[in-house]
């Protein structure tokens, strides 16, 4: 799906050591540096945001205790691999106690059977299993998780009466080879504070994902783990993610959900103006308002004068976005002008001449531009045509227009000819694209 | 407890305030409820229900009661951890449980809801057959109809279809008028238990009856329904009633099916042994019409679950083991998906066509299996719902977990009866072989 933005899936273990399934070694025993039993292992935890993560904390049930856990450093296991497991500290040493801020989390509590993000496959995975690795010097970190078949069948504890049958079968068979591991650093959990979460994103290449696939992993998430993952994403990721979201209940959700609405209102400001438009305008009115008080002015502005035209009409497809120049200045003046406003702006391929009352006088594309010496007048290289189309057509016919005249935006005037907005390609093919086949079938 | 109702006064407030707001929020919460409760008046359901009627005639009315009770404190349940969590509740099972647990609930579950597939195919074959079409003909075009419907994601739009024709079931209330039954006898045993029989086949209508009408799979399917609509906590009082309506209708529904056919058949004696039986139930209000009327809201009633049923169960089960899910997903991304709902469908559709297959048993007996297998998901349902670390303050009351827990015991209670008495059964039939 998104092999290419995410790059190859990185199954190499990166330190030497020995192997560990996280599976094996819950309820394992445990004994202090005397001997003494002390307990069961509960769980394990370790720091967000790096790679190759030590274990910082290990719980231990206390034999007869179902409440209390008793916390050990990971610096004092004797021997991970022996069973029971020992430790280099004394049973008196320990003490009872919690995780111990957010920027750990628990083996067992967040990812074990939890959902999590795998950002190489650009995918919602259910976690099986996790492969530890115990390093020559004793220390012990988490390599990868398991999402695999062979996990599931380890876990259910059917590994050896499985493997046996399918090699009597075919020898040869893929799955006695198919582990799928996926390297911690490219996994996302979906269970921990928003502060743990925005620490784990800064570490991994969730931000070489595209945003379209970012908004589908969210569609495939449970509701309750879309908001912590989109509340923890940069402003500026946020609104790509938010307009690339194809259903409309989940946009509102994450919109009216944010717990802090001056952030969803920043993310409506930083989306282009048509895309904020048209999630504001599926909310209830009361929430867009709300949504659209907390906006720049100008901003909110333009918002709601786009959310003014009727759906499914070009008018509700266009952006106010457009860059217009008066013919009079040179193709140089242009250059210069385009370079300031470029960081704004989306769509940087198709500009308008217009004259002082803002009526459409030509086209001019980058083209056009290039082609032209620098001293040449816009009057002079534009294209003289002004192919447009009027608000109120519908978007069939926008993409009659956009097709038999191979543009990449077509211009919106009014009456008068006063230029509106403009209609990019790609906005249009969303809209005729037959999207029948994709929608999911919500149960 | 003073700031308590404090909370509870404003938030009356709040809502009589937003009064119009609420007719707008109700039209855009409603539905999980609704289509849940038509879909459970399935094949087996109508099966299960005329069968009631036509051998017990309203002795067992008064189970409809306690029945509807525990089925809105079920449902109720499940919406609400639907709404709390923001999860569907094999979701919950397997964080919260494990992989092995959630494995064996899992092939349960695929093996009692296979069994309906299968009723429901069996619906559709037993309706067919009063207007003269095969088995042949008709089952296999239904699997292969709703197949693409499903997988070619166009069944939103033919929801509303079969959604509409469940007004077919107001012929039963019609229909049980029109029969004249003693009206105070029909009361009185609507509220005043008859005695309990110690024989399998009446304990066996009692299981059969709680596992139609409090399905194990509604539960999964009513929670992942509330989450997909996107209901929360704040709007989730609405989504209560939606559910109270639901099972209500349900079970009035139930109520005059049983009612129209002890009228009928059970006061002349007449036992269900086909779909042609069960349509004379019909008869006070459609005359001759009687078989094609009931054949229309079987096939219905088949169809729209046969849609429904195999479908929801796919999605659960990936979505507790974590295999892609969705038909918006191609064949390779989402093997398992495609795979084990295309089993589902085939398999249920092709062991229809066997020779001389027993279209009315199969449809009854699969809802024992429904009773049978309720427990294991019920008790999940109680532990997760109980949970302070999920559910917050939304834990259940008391009396909902008397209600779910009194619900469980009485169907392990009546499982063992079962067992025991079918052994009972065995071992004196021996015991008199040998002697």
């Amino acid at each position: 799906m998104a092999s290419e933005t995410a790059g190859s899936r990185d199954l190499t273990p990166g330190p030497a050591g020995v192997f560990l399934y996280f599976s094996d070694l819950l309820d394992r025993a445990i004994v202090d540096c005397d001997g003494h039993s002390i307990g069961k292992l509960a769980d394990l935890s370790i720091r967000l945001g790096e790679p190759y993560p030590f274990i910082q904390q290990v719980f231990i049930r206390p034999t007869g205790q179902s409440e209390i856990l008793l916390i050990a450093s990971g610096n004092h296991v004797r021997s991970w691999t022996a069973d029971p497991i020992v430790l280099s500290a004394r049973l008196s040493e320990l003490r009872p106690g919690r995780r111990q801020d957010e920027t750990q989390i628990l083996l067992k509590e967040a990812l074990l059977d939890k959902q999590v993000v795998d950002v190489s496959g650009a995918k919602v995975e259910r976690v099986n299993d996790l492969s530890l690795i115990v390093l020559p010097e004793g220390k012990m970190v988490l390599a990868h998780i398991d999402v695999g078949t062979r996990g599931l069948v380890r876990r259910l504890g059917w590994e050896k009466a499985i493997d046996a049958t399918v090699r009597t079968i075919d020898p040869k068979s893929r799955y006695l080879k198919s582990e799928q591991l996926i390297g911690w650093k490219y996994v996302v959990p979906t269970v921990a504070d928003p502060a743990g979460l925005r620490l784990a994103l800064s570490q991994k290449s969730i931000m070489r994902l595209h945003p379209a696939d970012l908004a589908e992993i969210l569609e495939d998430l449970p509701a309750a783990s879309r908001q912590p993952l989109f509340e923890a994403l940069e402003v500026s990721t946020a609104a790509r993610v938010l307009s690339e979201v194809e259903d409309p209940r989940i946009q509102e959700e994450l919109l009216t959900e944010q717990s802090d609405p001056e952030k969803a209102a920043d993310v409506l400001e930083t989306m282009a103006p048509d895309a904020a438009a048209d999630v504001l305008s599926e909310l209830p009115s009361e929430d867009a308002e709300k949504l659209l008080a907390r906006m720049q002015p100008e901003d909110a502005r333009t918002v709601s004068s786009l959310m003014g035209h009727q759906e499914d009409t070009a008018g509700s497809l266009m952006t106010t976005e457009v860059i217009t120049f008066p013919g009079t200045i040179t193709v140089a003046e242009a250059f210069r002008r385009l370079r300031e406003v470029a960081g704004n702006v989306e769509f940087l391929y198709q500009f308008y001449v217009v004259d002082e009352k803002r009526r459409l006088a030509g086209s001019v594309n980058m083209r056009r531009l290039f082609l032209g010496k620098d001293t040449d007048r816009l009057a002079d290289v534009m294209a003289p045509w002004t192919i447009s189309v009027h608000p109120e057509d519908s978007p069939s016919e926008v993409a009659e227009v956009i097709e038999k005249y191979n543009l990449a935006a077509v211009p919106v005037v009014d009456q008068d000819r006063v230029l509106l907005g403009m209609i990019t390609v790609d906005d249009i093919l969303t809209e005729v694209f037959p999207l029948a086949w994709k929608k999911k079938l919500q149960l | 407890m003073e700031e308590e109702v404090a909370t509870l006064r404003r938030g009356r407030e709040e809502r009589r305030r937003l009064r119009w707001r609420n007719v707008l929020l109700f039209l855009a919460v409603i539905g999980p409820g609704i289509i849940t409760a038509n879909v459970d008046n399935d094949a087996g359901g109508i099966t299960t229900y005329s069968l009631a009627g036509a051998q017990y005639g309203t002795k067992l009315l008064w189970t409809l009661l306690p029945i509807t009770l525990a089925l809105i404190v079920v449902q109720e349940m499940s919406a609400r951890m639907g709404a709390v969590t923001g999860k569907g509740l094999a979701d919950l099972i397997r964080e919260n449980y494990g992989v092995k647990l959630t494995f064996y609930l899992m092939i349960t579950l695929l093996v009692a809801n296979y069994g309906n597939t299968v009723s429901e195919f069996a619906g559709v074959a037993a309706s067919l057959q009063l207007f003269g079409v095969s088995k042949f003909i008709s089952v296999p075009l239904a699997a292969v109809g709703i197949w693409a419907l499903v997988v070619r994601g166009t069944y939103r739009g033919v929801e509303r279809i079969f959604l509409a024709a469940c007004v077919f079931y107001f012929v039963y209330p019609i229909s049980a008028f029109l029969a004249r039954p003693v009206w105070p006898q029909v009361l009185r045993d609507a509220v005043i238990p008859t005695r309990f029989e110690f024989n399998s086949g009446y304990i066996g209508m009692l299981i059969a009856l709680v596992g139609t009408t409090i399905a194990p799979w509604m539960q999964f399917y009513l929670q992942s329904s509330v989450v997909e609509k996107g209901i929360r906590k704040d709007r989730y009082w609405i989504s209560r009633w939606d559910v109270i309506v639901g099972c209500v209708v349900t079970d009035v529904v139930a109520f005059f099916i049983i009612v129209a056919c002890a009228a009928t058949l059970f006061t002349h004696g007449v036992t269900i042994r086909d779909a042609a039986d069960a349509a004379r139930s019909l008869e006070p209000l459609a005359g001759r019409y009687a078989s094609s009327l009931f054949a229309f809201g079987l096939l219905n009633a088949s169809l729209f679950s046969a849609a429904i049923l195999p479908l929801s169960t796919v999605y659960y089960v990936c979505e507790a083991f974590g295999w892609e899910a969705g038909v918006d997903k191609k064949w390779g991304e989402a093997k398992a998906f495609y795979g084990i709902y295309t089993a589902m469908l085939t398999l249920g559709a092709a062991v229809v066509l066997l020779p001389k297959f027993p279209l009315i048993q199969t449809m009854f007996v699969s809802q024992i299996a429904n009773g049978i297998a309720l427990p294991p998901v019920l008790i999940f349902m109680l532990l997760l719902v109980n949970k302070k670390s999920l559910m917050g303050d939304q834990v259940n009351s008391r009396f909902f977990n008397a209600v779910a827990w009194g619900t469980t015991a009485v169907v392990v209670g009546l499982t063992l009866l079962l067992i025991a008495n079918g052994f009972g059964l065995e071992i004196g039939r021996r015991v008199a072989g040998s002697g």
